[in-house]
């Protein structure tokens, strides 16, 4: 198989062989699915759907075919041995990664505790054909020799029991590999094909027993029993991820894990459809009770109890079958599950001791530990087995919704930068559509278990307090860039703070004096930060043998800092990117804006102003001034333009310090397309005096000397907005310019006028981006991932 | 993500290919939507039956659908690999030269 053993984390990395064909991959998948899942849940099911299971077969085969198509495309595109928990990880933001890995951790050990019941009930069922036990009470109750016990005890000990024979054969590192596992899969397959022959061997003998196909009803619980049978049985369908997940050894993969996951659909799908028709068309009850009801009651046993009818050794060779089925799935779901919860603390979203190998053994004990406790308890505390069942298949149904949303992320972010061998047709509705489907067949569980629902949500809630307690906590610290040097850092977060980064002390006179201009609008903190980049092949830390290059840096723009009447405090950071540690920075120190010099029009056509500074405005919370030229202030002509009148005053409001000059004036000019109606130049012209009014009598408030310094003049003009401003900003010392929303509007902003304008013009610029709310902010982040493109430049 | 992580998995496609090629799906649509009417209808009549003879009817015309969807499916897998090909062709790039990630190693 694709995956190392867990132990192996000292391994290097190795690439597979590719030599399984199309024939080989497409067994890989049929063997997946044709398993435990169907000996254990057809009875369950039936006693759900009734002689509609053969429906609830067919529909959860369109279910799993919309994200079939997902897997087909997902596969063959990243063909990688992580499968839908890569992509989940890979194609989502924040905590969809932990949450995938919780949520698999959790299916697998409860699909384990699922596979260890229904070994333990065929184990019985096995002792008791050779006479050893003998059912009570309708299979409540056990006779072990003259003692009398509860069945579902014997089962819960039993299942306890094989749970630890395969914790510790996990531990000594074995696992299901080579020629053992091909006889399970063949010989389950065999027997699987064997129980559907005799059926309808007996059917086609006997024509009269598919009455209980319609005597007395078909679907007796309507279609809410064919739902909740098909959210029983979605387990028995999931198998084509093991098609994925075996990716690194299929040979041409983009063209044959798409065609094998259908072809092994196509198998699978009529298989089931047929293990249902002869369950319920080949066997008689011999009393009144309605034979899906008798199988409903049979339980996991169901299958075996109609082998025992009309299949030759029919209930030996079921049994047998079903033994090595479950024991088989019962080895993958504790090795898979031990090794989701073992990269999760390797990759720290666990605690460490998730991560740890022991030295003897190779094996990552501690994870196997836990994740049979978690595969034990599951099994001892939760009631009955369809309860068991039901939890699993939550966990898997909306793991599977997380990989329908992946996929949508994922094309939007890569585009054709992968090799598609599929494309699913439809997009993206049909993947919403299997979002859709498999939550609505999550939901339907809650009718046949509420219990599982109850516990899903606790395990939810559970990783929801880890993730937010710990994980993002240890996610910051791995992820912030260091700070390598801090001096005289303010205290108060909350106090008002303009960060100023500086690359070369040469060219922060122009920075300062802007930031000394806002912090006159406000009382606040300097902050100044130089950043040390690494190359993207060198660790972070190689950047501390180059902190005594940045102090006669920080030095030199402190002293000036201290010339203008500021006192600075000071930071180093490292990183691979700039933009990086100015986030990092406004986060942690909650600066208000971030004064940023810019050298002139980007180079790079996907960027407006640079990747840098587009970084920071789209990811940062924080009013950003970007200055251009040789700003000189206080200045004596400066021009805002103002795109909407109610928007003025916010750019004017930062304008104003800027101007204190006797003779200084401000002019807020807007420029419109059309020729305007006086009425209509009259609303604009007052909403304009409003804005004015209300900076105006601000900034007077603060001049000591009772003269009012500054004069807002206000300008309406009709014709081209870019020309108008360029044209109209030759006679001016600064231009002042932005957007002051926060949302698609400001990047259509920055990226078309703003950006046109800054090419043209020649005066010194600056370009303002005020933020809008926190709550605003979050939400646009979210969306933002979710469109944004991948435009990473690979060297 | 990145590209630089989808570029260590060895999965990306050699810069100079990126817009080069398509990202409609090469699954015939109007086929696609006839198989999906028919096992709609098949699935319909499955449960109308009520467990008699429609009922297998609908069973038969669900296994055909099964197979209607497969063949489309594995086919469009086909016509994809064929026109990525092609689009390599067109734009004088890497012609057949194993795709990313599918070198064999051993």
């Amino acid at each position: 198989m694709a995956q190392q053993q867990a132990g192996d984390t000292y391994a290097p990395p190795t690439q597979l062989s590719r030599d399984l064909g199309l024939f080989d991959i497409t067994m890989v998948g049929v063997a997946a699915m044709v398993g435990a899942g169907i000996f254990v849940l057809t009875g369950i099911a039936a006693g759900e759907a009734g002689p509609a299971l053969i429906v609830a077969f067919a529909l959860n085969g369109v279910v799993t075919l919309v994200t079939a198509m997902v897997y087909a495309e997902l596969g063959s595109a990243i063909p990688e041995a992580g499968g839908g928990y890569l992509w989940v990880r890979q194609g989502l933001p924040g905590s969809n990664a932990f949450f995938a890995g919780w949520m698999s951790w959790f299916a697998h050990a409860v699909a384990g505790s699922l596979y260890a019941l229904g070994f333990a009930s065929y184990l019985v069922e096995t002792v008791a054909f050779f006479g050893a036990v003998e059912w009570m009470d309708g299979g409540e109750l056990l006779r072990v020799g003259s003692a009398v016990v509860a069945a579902s005890i014997v089962k819960k000990g039993l299942a306890v029991l094989i749970a630890v024979v395969f914790i510790y054969i996990n531990f000594r590192g074995a696992s299901e590999t080579g020629m053992a596992g091909n006889i399970v899969t063949m010989g389950k397959i065999i027997i699987i094909a064997l129980f559907i022959a005799s059926g309808l061997v007996a059917i086609f003998g006997d024509p009269e027993r598919m009455r209980s196909f319609y005597d007395p009803s078909f679907a007796p619980r309507g279609l809410a029993g064919i739902f909740s049978a098909m959210g029983l049985t979605f387990i028995a369908f999931e198998g084509y991820e093991i098609i994925v997940q075996a990716g690194e050894e299929v040979e041409s993969p983009r063209r044959n894990i798409p065609k094998a996951v259908f072809l092994a659909l196509l198998i699978v799908v009529p298989i089931y459809m047929l293990v249902a028709l002869v369950c319920v068309g080949a066997v008689q009850t011999g009393d009144a009770t309605p034979t899906w009801q008798w199988l409903g009651n049979a339980g996991e046993l169901g299958l075996a109890r109609a082998a025992e009818q009309f299949m030759p050794l029919g209930s030996i060779l079921l049994l047998i079958g079903a033994l090595f089925s479950t024991v088989s799935a019962l080895n993958a779901t504790t090795y898979s599950s031990t090794r989701v919860s073992f990269a999760m603390g390797r990759d720290r979203n666990l605690p460490d001791v998730f991560g740890a190998v022991h030295p003897r053994t190779r094996t990552p004990h501690l994870a196997l530990l836990l994740s049979g406790a978690l595969i034990i308890s599951m099994l001892v505390f939760i009631p009955h087995i369809h309860d068991v069942a039901a939890a699993a298949d939550i966990m898997f149904l909306l793991l599977f919704t997380q990989v329908n949303v992946a996929v949508l992320t994922i094309r939007q972010k890569y585009g054709d930068k992968l090799a598609y061998g599929y494309l699913t047709p439809f997009f993206p509705y049909l993947p919403i559509l299997g979002i859709v489907l498999k939550f609505a067949l999550a939901i339907v569980l809650f009718r046949v278990s509420p219990i599982a629902w109850y516990v899903t949500i606790g395990w939810l809630a559970g990783g929801a307090g880890i993730y937010y307690l710990s994980v993002v906590q240890r996610e910051r610290e791995e992820e912030v860039t260091p700070v390598l040097v801090e001096e005289r850092l303010k205290v108060d977060r909350e106090r008002f703070s303009v960060l100023v980064p500086v690359a070369n002390p040469k060219t922060v006179d122009n920075l300062l004096a802007v930031a000394k201009s806002i912090l006159a609008t406000e009382p606040g903190e300097l902050i100044l930060l130089h950043v040390i980049t690494v190359p993207d092949q060198l660790p972070v830390s190689v950047g501390r043998d180059f902190v005594s290059d940045a102090r006669p840096i920080m030095d030199e723009t402190a002293r000036k800092a201290e010339d203008m009447g500021m006192t600075p405090n000071m930071l180093v950071r490292v990183g691979h990117r700039p933009a990086d540690a100015i986030i990092d920075t406004i986060e942690e120190q909650g600066c208000n804006f971030v004064v940023m010099g810019w050298r002139g029009r980007s180079t790079d056509p996907r960027t407006v102003v640079g990747s840098n500074i587009d970084k920071i405005v789209k990811e940062s919370h924080s009013n950003v001034v970007v200055v251009r030229g040789d700003v000189k202030l206080p200045a004596s002509r400066i021009l805002v333009p103002v795109q909407h009148p109610r928007h003025g005053h916010l750019i004017a409001g930062l304008a104003a310090p800027m101007a204190q000059d006797e003779e200084a004036y401000i002019e807020l000019m807007h420029v419109v397309g059309e020729e305007l109606t006086p009425r209509e130049r009259a609303e604009r012209a007052a909403a304009l005096k409003e804005a004015i009014s209300f900076v105006d009598a601000e900034a007077a408030e603060g001049v000591t000397d009772g003269r009012r310094t500054q004069r807002f003049r206000i300008r309406i003009e009709t014709g081209d907005v870019t020309q108008s401003i360029v044209e109209r900003s030759r006679n001016f010392d600064l231009l002042m310019m932005g957007a002051s929303r926060e949302s698609w509007i400001r990047r259509k902003v920055w990226g078309d006028k703003t950006a046109r304008v800054a090419e043209q013009v020649d005066c010194p610029l600056m370009l303002v981006n005020l933020r809008g709310g926190r709550l605003k902010f979050n939400v646009s982040q979210f969306f933002q991932f979710f469109w944004d493109t991948e435009e990473e430049i690979v060297p | 993500m990145s590209l630089k992580d989808l570029r260590e998995a060895g999965v990306l496609l050699p810069q100079d290919e990126w817009g080069v090629h398509d990202l409609h799906t090469s699954v015939n649509k109007p086929m696609l939507i006839a198989a999906l009417l028919f096992g709609l209808a098949a699935v319909v009549i499955m449960y109308v039956g009520g467990g008699r003879m429609l009922t297998f009817v609908g069973g038969l015309m669900f296994v055909v659908f099964m197979a209607w969807i497969t063949h489309i499916s594995v086919k469009a897998v086909n016509v994809q690999a064929a026109q990525f090909e092609e689009e390599r062709e067109a734009a004088h790039l890497h012609e057949g030269e194993p795709l990313p990630g599918e070198e064999n190693t051993s």
